[in-house]
């Protein structure tokens, strides 16, 4: 799919693509090797990023190439232990949104608290968009990222770039 | 406008992030239960004009069932707690009692 980007109005939307995604379930007293997000909040590791999606649920985000050793290091770390990692880098799209407005972008879409002083850099929340499914985090540079399922994503770019026309500042934050 | 805190994610949820469960603390009716038993268990529900507990599920957020304690009438939230309860933990009940001092009975009906 051809790249989008929208530009010219409150907000900067693009589409990121060439992220390979993987759905890990694992119990959430569970050790792992590698650095696991507290309860609502995002990590870092390298190029990877992982969200915590629920108590026993982690998304990783890692370039594309790295998906099939990541999924290596996980069978290794968790063998004998009761869990679930699964390749859905196909399941989502993924958005990049950014510039002074993009909270207030995003909290025209999303029944959520998404003020500043609420929202800050590491902070992930699951809700929806419209009438869908979707969870947005901070990046540490302070750009929001946005995913959502593939099938629904050209209606979540359509919403996102509705609420990021020219002139439509609320000002609520 | 109903807000619920999900007890899993730590969440304040807006009634449209999630999906209403019916009634909490119903005791499921095996095959060796009785004909009105099993009937009851099915279909029989309080509906109270008052104190209320539900089950609802964080369907937009991270997906658990939890219970909360609510009043229908006026959309007070005494809490939430996880769904692996039998019953409601004794903090939810003082809470309850404290605010329906008129209020009998600790649990469901
Ligand atoms: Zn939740």
């Amino acid at each position: 799919m051809r790249k989008r980007q929208f530009d010219g109005g409150i907000a900067r939307i693009e589409d990121v693509e060439g992220y390979g995604m993987v759905s890990l379930r694992v119990s959430a007293e569970t050790a792992l090797r590698r650095a696991r997000p507290q309860r609502g909040q995002a990590c870092w590791e390298g190029e990877t990023t992982t969200l915590w999606m629920s108590p026993d649920e982690l998304l990783f985000l890692c370039p594309r190439a790295e998906v099939a050793g990541l999924l290596r290091d996980l069978a290794q770390d968790l063998a004998g232990v009761h869990h679930l990692a699964a390749d859905v880098s196909s399941a989502r799209a993924l958005f990049d949104v950014r510039g002074r407005n993009a909270l207030e972008v995003m909290a025209k879409l999303m029944p959520i608290d998404l003020s500043p002083q609420k929202f800050s850099p590491g902070r992930v929340r699951r809700s929806r968009i419209g009438q869908v499914a979707a969870a947005i985090w901070m990046q540490q540079d302070g750009a929001l990222r946005v995913i959502c399922f593939r099938s629904v994503a050209d209606y979540v770019w359509d919403l996102m770039v509705d609420a990021a026309r020219p002139g439509t500042e609320v000002g609520a934050f | 406008m109903l807000i619920l805190n999900c007890p899993y994610c730590g969440e304040s949820a807006d009634e449209t992030e999630l999906a209403p469960g019916g009634e909490a603390h119903l005791r499921r009716e095996g095959p060796e239960s009785q004909d009105e038993a099993f009937e009851s268990y099915l279909f029989h529900r309080s509906n109270p004009k008052g104190v209320h507990f539900e089950r609802w599920r964080h369907a937009f957020g991270c997906g658990k069932w939890f219970i909360a304690a609510r009043c229908t009438a006026t959309l007070e939230v005494f809490g939430t707690y996880a769904a692996q309860t039998s019953c409601p933990p004794q903090e939810i009940v003082d809470k309850i009692s404290e605010r329906r001092p008129d209020r009998r009975g600790a649990s469901g009906s």
